[in-house]
């Protein structure tokens, strides 16, 4: 490297190490900040646990209809697009889940037989058809025990099993911000390779002892040692690894979204070479699939659809039907990205015919965040400022004045509807490029021609197209009412 | 460790304080009932459209004299603006609303508020299957048919 280029490197490796920020520097080299955040989550998921049992049945009027479907969805994609996977690092769940580590002191390994994220992907797949079939959204009892169940499995499975396997293996959300950190412009990672090659104790991993050899900071729980970790993938953002490193060598770096991300052949500490990871590629498969499924379930033509399911298959009822649609859609997709993956397998003379699938189906994934962020960004702008009356009117529920003046029930939008549709469009669009440069950046990494990422461009436009139509739909709510 | 502690000992108060500062929030109980008397137009759909409800007390008298009460429509969904107007009495406790407007296709929850004898009250009754300017059929387990739902 020549002394310009270390210069730059220097300086621009200052201003993107996010611990050399005043302010979010300090914060972040604090050894409770991760406490303090999940601290205020808890707090709100207790309001909402709270309003979810006793409050008002209906879900505009109830901190547990609108918090979780509207705000938090909403704040969750805008941080993992403009920052990080900050739900993860913040996440209320893992409070009790410490609690249950202190308690029973885990040292079961996580079964052989459920390896990956296979229970990961069944349980995403039931919750939306779940989330569908019960209209969740429009009750804040059943949010509220969902959020029962969130907290109870983190306590139950981390107080049984060693590591944070209820992250890694079992959490729906999780991997929903992992797939959706790939998009995010931070990483947590090594400032200095040099410093890691002539560390003897790597506490990164095993964590940080003190001289009487007790631990006094975990490792990595999810198994990503830092020196050859790559990317945001099972990254919770805990900052254990900051933590723990003695030499101070392991950071939040600013970087360029994906970029890092694009090679599924390069191995990944704690995952392994993702073109070998059938779990991941179903995952993604699943969540691409998943985001424009759970959009056209608000829309009015999925109700013309349903119907002619219902008389052509001579089904009534609408958790079967609903099943039918899911399995299909997904299975669509799948077929769709197989045949893809065998049109470049064919023209690049691959040895295996699962060879053009296993590396380009990742690709998706930009895309099927694209969706999911104009779906939910679309509730957030449109239902953004339902928080206003809604805390007022909980303030004169409990203290029986208006001590933050009358609900003022009109307040609701943070965009003109017409901006709203754009941002979401804009949000879809900058999916599909995602999704479009990565299989071109691919391609020429492997030095394939453009015929052979060709059906993966086709594969990309077709969603990108179907996600407009489905945008460009009516919205139509129908659920649950009254509670 | 400690803070822990600390973090636990605080939230148990939160959740304590709250427990106690209120049962079930919300819910005042209500003495009126609401029924639907008409939908224009008929089957509701998306746009401008006309409710006549009839208030009722407990006893199943319709309420007349109230003057004038508000009218919510909002959706199942949270996050929605919702239409608020005022309904004017025609007679015989029929009260009838003013620049309504369904504003998307779905099931709509009618929430009714005034005052009686000086005592705040709300009402709430649902409007279920309005729709988008296109005829829909009818969806397997989702009773959308247009109907009214009079809700206690």
């Amino acid at each position: 490297m020549t002394a310009q280029k270390a210069h730059r490197h220097r300086t621009l490796g200052s201003w993107s190490d996010l611990q050399h920020w005043p302010i979010l520097g300090p914060w972040l080299r604090w050894r409770h900040a991760r406490t303090s955040a999940q601290a205020v989550l808890l707090i709100l998921a207790l309001l909402v646990l709270y309003d979810g049992f006793f409050g008002p049945p209906l879900a505009p009027k109830n901190l547990a209809g609108v918090l979780p479907w509207v705000h938090w969805r909403g704040l969750v994609v805008l941080a993992l697009l403009l920052a990080g996977n900050l739900f993860c690092f913040a996440c209320p769940f893992l409070l009790p889940r410490r609690l249950a580590q202190r308690l029973f002191r885990p040292r079961r390994a996580w079964p052989r037989w459920l390896p990956g994220k296979w229970l990961a992907l069944v349980l995403l797949v039931v919750f939306f058809w779940a989330y569908e079939v019960f209209d969740l959204w429009a009750s804040p009892w059943l949010t509220a025990w969902v959020i029962i169940a969130y907290f109870a499995a983190a306590f139950v499975i981390d107080g049984f099993f060693r590591g944070a396997a209820f992250c890694k293996h079992v959490c729906p959300i999780g991997q929903f911000n992992f797939l959706g950190s790939l998009a995010s412009p931070s990483v947590v990672t090594i400032r200095d390779h040099g410093v890691c090659a002539s560390c003897v104790t790597k506490d990164c991993i095993r964590g940080h002892v003190d001289s009487e050899g007790k631990l006094v900071q975990r490792g990595c729980e999810l198994g990503l040692f830092q020196p050859r970790k790559v990317g945001n993938l099972d990254c919770t953002f805990c900052l254990d690894c900051v933590h723990a490193c003695p030499y101070q060598n392991v950071t939040v770096r600013l970087r360029l979204p994906l970029m890092s991300e694009l090679d599924p052949g390069v191995n990944r500490s704690g995952i392994g070479r993702l073109s070998n990871r059938p779990d991941w590629m179903l995952l993604v498969l699943g969540l691409t699939g998943l985001g424009f499924l759970n959009a056209f379930g608000m829309v009015s033509p999925v109700y013309q659809f349903l119907s002619w399911l219902s008389q052509t298959l001579r089904i009534t009822s609408e958790g079967v039907l609903l099943a039918f649609i899911f399995l299909g859609g997904i299975g669509l997709l799948a077929v769709a990205a197989m045949l893809a993956g065998l049109v470049t397998s064919v023209l690049t003379g691959a040895p295996s015919r699962w060879w053009g699938f296993q590396r380009f189906v990742y690709s998706l994934a930009p895309l099927g965040f694209g969706m999911w962020t104009a779906h939910y960004l679309f509730h957030f702008l449109t239902g953004a400022l339902t928080v206003v009356p809604l805390t007022q009117n909980f303030v004169f529920d409990v203290f029986g004045a208006a001590l933050l003046g009358q609900p003022a029930w009109q307040l609701a939008s943070l965009l003109p509807m017409n901006t709203v549709y754009e941002v979401v469009i804009f949000m879809l669009a900058a999916g599909f490029f995602g999704s479009a440069l990565w299989a071109l950046a691919l391609g020429r990494q492997l030095q394939l021609g453009f015929l052979a990422v060709l059906p993966w461009l086709v594969l990309h436009m077709a969603l990108f197209l179907f996600g407009v139509w489905l945008l460009g739909q009516p919205m139509e709510m129908r659920g649950t009412l009254l509670g | 460790m400690s803070v822990i502690r600390l973090l636990i000992s605080v939230l148990l108060l939160v959740v304590l304080a709250s427990s106690l500062a209120v049962c079930q929030r919300g819910q005042r109980s209500s003495e009126v009932m609401v029924d639907i008397v008409s939908v224009e137009p008929s089957p509701p759909q998306v746009g401008p459209a006309e409710l006549r409800m009839r208030l009722r007390d407990e006893r199943g008298q319709t309420l007349a004299g109230l003057g004038s009460v508000e009218v919510e429509g909002t959706m199942s969904h949270a996050g929605m603006k919702p239409v608020i107007v005022q309904a004017r009495e025609e007679g015989d406790g029929v009260y009838r609303t003013e620049n309504f407007e369904f504003t998307m296709a779905g099931d709509w929850i009618i929430i009714v508020r005034g005052t009686r004898n000086g005592q705040a009250f709300e009402a709430r009754t649902t409007i279920s299957g309005v729709r988008s300017s296109r005829q829909l059929p009818t969806t397997p387990g989702h009773d959308h048919s247009p109907k009214v739902t009079p809700t206690p």
